[in-house]
């Protein structure tokens, strides 16, 4: 008896163990926006300039609708500039894309008022999107490499 | 085995009586309870008093956006601390680098460093185009936390947003309903945390309830005259605990 007892609790812990694996597959997914966001801003040399933001303050800028944004990642400026790396896993891609429209006004009538020399760059923001699932939004000095590193992630 | 199981079970019961005798003695030395109550209405924004001293200044801490930049620029009291982040958005007050300084601190680290009684915070200007105010309160809720699990009897004072006279991509109306969204938030978080909240809009506003062009220089931001009138109403706006909580004992 104890032993059908003991087994059975075995074979749910294997279960539930199985069923971690979902939430490990959306821990990937975000494994991936993190890695291809880290690559960027490796690249774009914005590592000293800006710092990683939590979920939450991704939300709190972006306001997405909900559900629209399963993974994201995003490097924002610590110092005055404009600059952002954001890799986006989206199960809608105009709806994100409308969301990060919105943010890019809002920051652009921000830097007007405090910051004009960064209204440029804000103005030739990249947002670009692999026609499925991800979107990726970048504001830095050098767009042409930004491009480049972007489409190679986006055809991925 | 069995024997230092029972040896063990005795120690344990004499240290409870042991225990014991000292609660007893605790009983008996508490002759009366005291009660300390507090009849401050924090719904309500702090009422004009009595000026407080140049004294006052070295206990207060004014942190902010770039609104609390004037007193950092045009400020009269050198012993105030004053810290600010011009374009701050309150989600980023961890990551962006205060003005004026050249370690690299946050506004963050340095509310967390000061241990000055008497802090002023200045939030919410940068956000009022936001869809909605949850995340930042939230993120106040947190700084408000991180306060008083550092000082439990520091005394938090949230400033309220005064009207600017415009705010780019919004119009009269949607600044309107912003700012009230913004201040009712504000409000709350002073009601929720037993927090003081100022309301500067009688010392600095025009009979349209805007800020006084004569007091900004860019229709938000404060020149040294409107500078001197936020002094004077933080000089004239200061809770005394002693007026209101009394202690009423048995």
């Amino acid at each position: 008896m104890l032993k059908k007892f003991v087994s059975s609790i075995c074979i749910l812990c294997l279960l539930c163990a199985c069923s971690g694996g979902t939430s490990g597959k959306e821990a990937s997914s975000g494994t991936d926006v993190k890695s291809a966001a880290q690559s960027l801003v490796k690249d774009l040399n914005l590592t000293d300039t800006t710092a990683e933001v939590e979920d939450r303050v991704v939300q709190g800028l972006f306001f997405f609708e909900d559900g629209v944004v399963t993974a994201s990642d995003v490097y924002l400026a610590n110092d005055k500039s404009a600059d952002i790396v954001g890799v986006f896993k989206t199960t809608n891609i105009e709806s994100c894309e409308n969301s990060i429209k919105t943010y890019l006004s809002t920051t652009k009538q921000q830097m007007q008022s405090y910051f004009p020399e960064e209204v440029f760059k804000v103005d030739n923001a990249l947002v670009q999107d692999n026609g499925s699932d991800t979107v990726i939004l970048i504001i830095c000095k050098d767009m042409e490499t930004a491009k480049t590193k972007a489409e190679a992630i986006l055809k991925g | 085995m069995k024997k230092t199981v029972l040896i063990l079970l005795c120690a344990c019961l004499l240290c409870g009586c042991g225990g014991g005798s000292s609660t007893a003695k605790t009983e008996k030395q508490i002759t009366r309870a005291c009660l300390a109550i507090d009849s401050y209405d924090y719904k309500e924004p702090v009422p004009v008093s009595a000026a407080i001293g140049e004294d006052y200044y070295a206990t207060a801490m004014f942190a902010g956006d770039s609104r609390m930049g004037c007193l950092s620029l045009y400020g009269n009291h050198p012993d105030a601390e004053v810290g600010y982040v011009t374009s701050l958005n309150l989600l980023m007050i961890d990551i962006m680098k205060a003005d004026e300084r050249d370690d690299g601190k946050t506004l963050m680290d340095l509310l967390n460093e000061t241990d000055r009684q008497n802090i002023y915070l200045m939030f919410g200007i940068n956000e009022i185009r936001n869809l909605s105010f949850d995340a930042f309160a939230e993120k106040y809720q947190e700084i408000l936390t991180t306060l008083r699990n550092n000082n439990p009897s520091v005394n938090v004072y949230i400033i309220l947003a005064y009207h600017p006279k415009e705010i780019s991509g919004l119009n009269a109306d949607q600044l309107n309903t912003q700012l009230n969204a913004l201040n009712t938030q504000l409000v709350q978080l002073a009601v929720d945390n037993y927090t003081y909240y100022l309301r500067p809009d009688d010392a600095i506003t025009d009979e349209n309830g805007i800020v006084r062009e004569s007091y900004v220089f860019d229709g938000l931001h404060m020149n040294p005259t409107g500078t001197k009138a936020m002094e004077d109403f933080y000089a004239t706006h200061v809770v005394r605990s002693e007026d209101y909580v009394k202690e009423v004992c048995e």
